[in-house]
């Protein structure tokens, strides 16, 4: 606590004392069921509780039936809500935590095909996202939205919620009727900034009125639409102070952006560290109340330093905490060393409820399944086995760990000279530094348990025979695929490993043609890689576009802005068929690539590049699991038997002996394979698999 | 113009390692043995910056058994002037900073214009020894060369760093200094200049003396002090004084808000150049870490070890 004064200081948000200045912000789970709160996601948020957030503040709860922006919205504006809302704030109350839920209605940002019912917004714009055009809200419309606001915001007083957030931020109905981008009606709702402002002045009166006086009221505004015409940080501070003077909220948190620019909202990897940070400053300058930031304020250091530079009041720790649930009580404690930073890597929280599944993390393989899985829920081993585990990637360095944490007897064996595995290549790629602290966090938490690690160790079935463990757990990742294309093989024609490591070195030369398999970070990383080295950078891709992969993690946009910015030309729907070097077997600038538009058909050929750079995944490196398969160990080895030790001890057959015969006799082998030594995947496998291979064994 | 190479033999990572059928431990009397890739590779910078002066020498030193002499042999084949060996008891159990100290105290008799040294070894992969070696012999240090070139007085050596990721730095420094070479990439270590049978032969016929620590006049129990673990203290990093970030500036267009927020609001600061003594260089530096708050935690009182953030007086600057 004294490491971090200002983060473990109390807040006082309205009648609502928090205990210290973490939350964890309202996101998206997909964790409901049926439109009610579920035990899945009690557990959730009961989990960050545990680990010791001041404030928790619930996803979206929808306010009415028009508005479904997912299907797994929770629908407060239904009394059923209740129960479950009791539910989950008992389960939070049991920690020094308080709980608010947040109060939406997504207007144009939502879709009709959930519903069945026609989209309601300020003006029949369609959104960027949802493509689906609005009906333009009456005047009864809008009344009805308002008394479904006061209506749910019963609800959660009655579950037990200590306090209550409108989001008027990047996705609402709120912010469209105030934002002169969506807002064009000619009514007392739309035109002048009094207008515009109507509508959610409105349901702030409401909802107060609704609530009452002693309970916690605040809004989530959007900081800065980032969009021509629409609303700026002048505009942000203009509303936060007219909000605030109505006496009603108690506090304003903030987002920034729309649909337009959701990259945003979630900023990725390649954004700065508490990129939001800017604006709300801004908006702290002319507030009254307690202003809550966040965005990628992933460290306590970071966050005392927001709060002791008087820029925001409350930190959101949010990707942060599902990362690591306990990520606030290691801080108070000081434990800065054991906490799981998050990488903003996005592809498994945004990339996975994007697309409709349940919220999870590639660093934390319990998220969204706290119930049952996580180190909280690891039973110590009934028996102490000696655990091989034989691979110092993701994969392993988990497994080794849980093993470890169980009571296992555990080593760790990695053929390399450091721990990391391929991570330690993926962070080389330009701007994908932040993917290394995934090796970095394992191993602070293997240095933690004291779990030995063999560096620059080949196992061999000889070495597990003279180990003699009771388990071995492979994990010895993969290798970059050979490219099936003819010509390929040649001297000059690279990987994206070769290029990462530095092998490529000055073969690469000045122009390179780029050819992704991948779609993801692999190749497009690589190629801003060589493009930082001040190389000629063309790819070509059989996808629609360059980065086909990196939509669901908010990579996509940032990503093609940088590769354009740094010179970047790029081929899509181009499949390469053969690279011929008509000058001999060397890559070089006599080698043609040949290949056609895989819609027209239509052939055509690149030359004049002085190499070739190849991205299209791996594969399993899985030699030593079969060697080891079906193996024995343990027992006198036949060549020790021929020099009569074996039949020493069985012609003394004392109890002793017989244990000592019995522990000695030859047993299978218990074999596990995790990671890309099973199937070339992305870390959250690896991690998942290290994790429940650590579970079992 | 005499340039000192110091000389490390590494395993042939060519060569598959045999292992103990039992143990499944490397046998390292099976090792195959020779001039470290990034050794062999400063001794080639070495004889390529001499070659052409006529008063320029390559002595090259290497702290080893006498089987290891074969190594020093092939580097006298390639050109060098003259080889020492520096070995007894106490070098034989030195680690790597014990094995500098060694080193230091021989370049120190040797006293030459410039020392190369191979930036990391193969076994030995902490890059240390190199950078060791100057600390103890009150020598400036450039790390990671990749080449070199000396200017016509032979006063300077202006050299190029391989740094991570491909990048190359262009530093000038003054003589003396050891210059640290990076073994370059995968299979462009071992390009050695083809060697003579003539060569060879003279090479086979030269004397290689062997100094002690004692002819070095190195105090028993350096080496084994130099090798004893480092005390690690409980951290503390240095935090700077308060910046707090302003707000971005709304009348600028959407496109240039975004950019300023993905670029953070945290401007680059430009380098500066300091050609001074390296005292006052070194107070250059101290003034700069002192007046942006970097020390203030070594401060007593208020700003000192136990303060709370953010209690610190910000100055203007």
């Amino acid at each position: 606590m004294a490491q971090f004064p200002n983060l473990f200081s109390p807040l006082q948000i309205g009648r609502v004392t928090v205990a210290n200045r973490i939350s964890f912000s309202a996101h998206l789970t997909n964790l409901s069921v049926d439109g009610l709160p579920s035990d899945r996601l009690t557990a959730y948020l009961a989990a960050r509780a545990r680990g010791g957030a001041g404030l928790i503040i619930t996803e979206e709860q929808s306010v009415h039936p028009t508005d479904r922006a997912y299907e797994r919205l929770i629908e407060a504006f239904l009394p059923e809500v209740i129960p479950g809302y009791k539910q989950l704030t008992r389960e939070v109350h049991k920690y020094d935590t308080k709980i608010f839920a947040q109060l939406n209605h997504n207007g144009q940002q939502c879709s009709g095909s959930l519903t069945r019912l026609p989209v309601w917004a300020p003006s029949p714009i369609p959104d960027v996202l949802y493509r689906e055009t609005p009906k333009a809200m009456e005047i009864e419309d809008i009344r009805e939205v308002i008394e479904y606001f006061a209506r749910s915001a019963v609800h959660v007083r009655e579950g037990g919620f200590d306090g209550v957030e409108l989001q008027y931020g990047h996705s609402s109905l709120a912010r469209q009727f105030m934002s002169p981008l969506t807002n064009y009606r000619g009514d007392e709702y739309g035109g002048s900034f009094e207008n515009r402002m109507r509508f959610p002045l409105e349901v702030v009166a409401a909802v107060r009125e609704a609530l009452g006086p002693d309970f916690t009221l605040g809004v989530r505004l959007c900081a800065d639409e980032l969009i021509p015409g629409g609303l700026n940080l002048e505009d942000a501070k203009q509303i936060a102070q007219l909000i605030q003077g109505t006496g009603h909220i108690d506090y304003i948190n903030l987002t920034l952006a729309t649909f337009y620019n959701l990259y945003l909202v979630g900023g990725p990897m390649h954004l700065p560290l508490g990129y939001t940070v800017p604006l709300a400053a801004g908006i702290k300058s002319v507030a009254t109340v307690p202003v809550f930031a966040t965005g990628r304020i992933n460290d306590p250091a970071l966050a005392e330093r927001v709060l002791a530079e008087g820029q925001a009041d409350m930190i959101g720790v949010v990707r942060g905490q599902i990362a690591d649930p306990d990520f606030a009580t290691k801080a108070k404690q000081g434990r800065t060393e054991e906490i799981r930073y998050c990488i903003a890597c996005n592809q498994n929280c945004y990339g996975r409820v994007g697309l409709n599944k349940t919220i999870g993390c590639v660093q934390n393989p319990s998220a969204g399944a706290e119930a049952t899985e996580g180190e909280h829920h690891l039973k110590p081993a009934l028996r102490k086995k000696k655990v091989m585990v034989v691979g110092g990637g993701p994969a392993g360095m988990w497994a080794a760990k849980i093993a470890a944490l169980r009571g296992h007897d555990v080593t760790l064996y990695e053929r390399g000279e450091e721990l990391g595995g391929q991570v330690l290549i993926a962070a080389k790629g330009a701007g994908r530094d932040e993917f290394g602290v995934i090796a970095r966090n394992e191993r602070n938490q293997l240095d933690h348990l004291g779990v030995p690690v063999k560096l620059g160790v080949e196992v061999t079935r000889e070495l597990v025979a003279a180990e003699a463990p009771d388990a071995v757990i492979v994990a010895t990742g993969s290798r970059p695929k050979r490219s099936p294309v003819g010509g390929a093989d040649a001297p000059g024609v690279f990987n994206v490993w070769q290029v990462l490591t530095g092998e490529a070195g000055d073969a690469l030369g000045q122009k390179v043609l780029f050819i992704d398999y991948d779609g993801h970070h692999q190749a497009t990383a690589t190629a801003e890689f060589l493009a930082e080295l001040g190389k000629t950078v063309h790819v070509i891709t059989s996808s629609l576009f360059v980065g086909s992969e990196l939509g669901p993690s908010q990579d996509l946009y940032l990503t093609r802005q940088r590769l354009l910015q740094k010179g970047v030309t790029f081929t899509p729907d181009f499949a390469v068929m053969e690279i011929k070097h008509p000058d001999g077997w060397q890559a070089g600038p006599a080698s043609e690539v040949h290949g056609f538009n895989v819609y027209s058909n239509a052939w055509d050929v690149f030359s004049g590049y002085d190499s070739i750079v190849t991205a299209m995944g791996n594969d399993a490196d899985e030699s030593l699991y079969f060697a080891l398969k079906g193996m024995t160990v343990g027992g006198v080895a036949p060549e020790t038997c021929s020099t009569g030790s074996c039949s020493t001890v069985m012609a003394q057959p004392t109890a002793a002996a017989r244990a000592a015969a019995s522990a000695d006799a030859a047993r299978p082998l218990e074999l596990y394979r995790v990671g890309d030594c099973v199937a070339p995947r992305r870390v959250d496998m690896a991690i998942y698999e290290g994790y429940m291979a650590g579970k079992r064994v | 113009m005499k340039v000192l190479v110091l000389l490390d033999v590494a395993a042939d990572v060519r060569v598959a390692p045999e292992r103990d059928p039992r143990s499944g431990r490397v046998r390292e009397d099976r090792l195959v043995r020779e001039i470290d890739p990034a050794g062999a590779r400063a001794l080639d910078m070495a004889l390529a910056l001499t070659s052409d002066r006529p008063n320029g020498e390559v002595i090259v030193v290497h702290a080893g058994p006498a089987e290891n002499e074969t190594f020093l042999r092939e580097a006298l084949a390639r050109g060098c002037r003259k080889a020492i060996r520096v070995w007894d008891g106490e070098v034989a159990a030195a680690r790597t900073a014990g094995k500098a100290a060694v080193l230091a105290a021989a370049a120190q008799a040797v006293a030459p214009d410039l020392v190369l040294a191979g930036d990391r070894g193969v076994i030995d992969s902490g890059g240390q020894v190199g950078v060791l070696v100057a600390a103890r012999a009150g020598m400036p240090c450039v790390t990671k060369a990749g080449a070199a070139a000396l200017s016509a007085d032979a006063h300077r050596i202006t050299v190029t760093r391989e740094l991570e990721r491909g990048f190359r730095e262009k530093v000038e420094a003054s003589l003396p200094v050891v210059v640290t070479v990076a073994a370059g990439a995968a299979g462009e270590a071992a390009q050695a200049a083809p060697v003579t049978a003539g060569a060879r032969l003279a090479a086979l016929e030269q004397d290689i003396p062997v100094w002690t620590l004692a002819d070095l006049g190195v105090i028993p129990g350096t080496v084994r002090d130099a090798d004893r673990p480092l005390v690690a203290g409980r951290p503390h990093p240095p935090r700077p004084r308060l910046q707090p970030v302003a707000p971005p500036d709304p009348t600028l267009p959407a496109f240039d808000r975004i950019l300023g927020l993905v670029q953070g609001t945290v401007k680059a600061r430009e380098g500066k150049v300091v050609r001074r003594p390296a005292g006052e260089v070194a107070q250059e530096v101290f003034e700069v870490l002192r007046d942006e708050g970097w020390l203030d935690h070594l401060k007593p009182g208020p700003d000192g070890p136990g303060a709370a953030p953010g209690g610190a007086p910000r100055r203007d600057r």
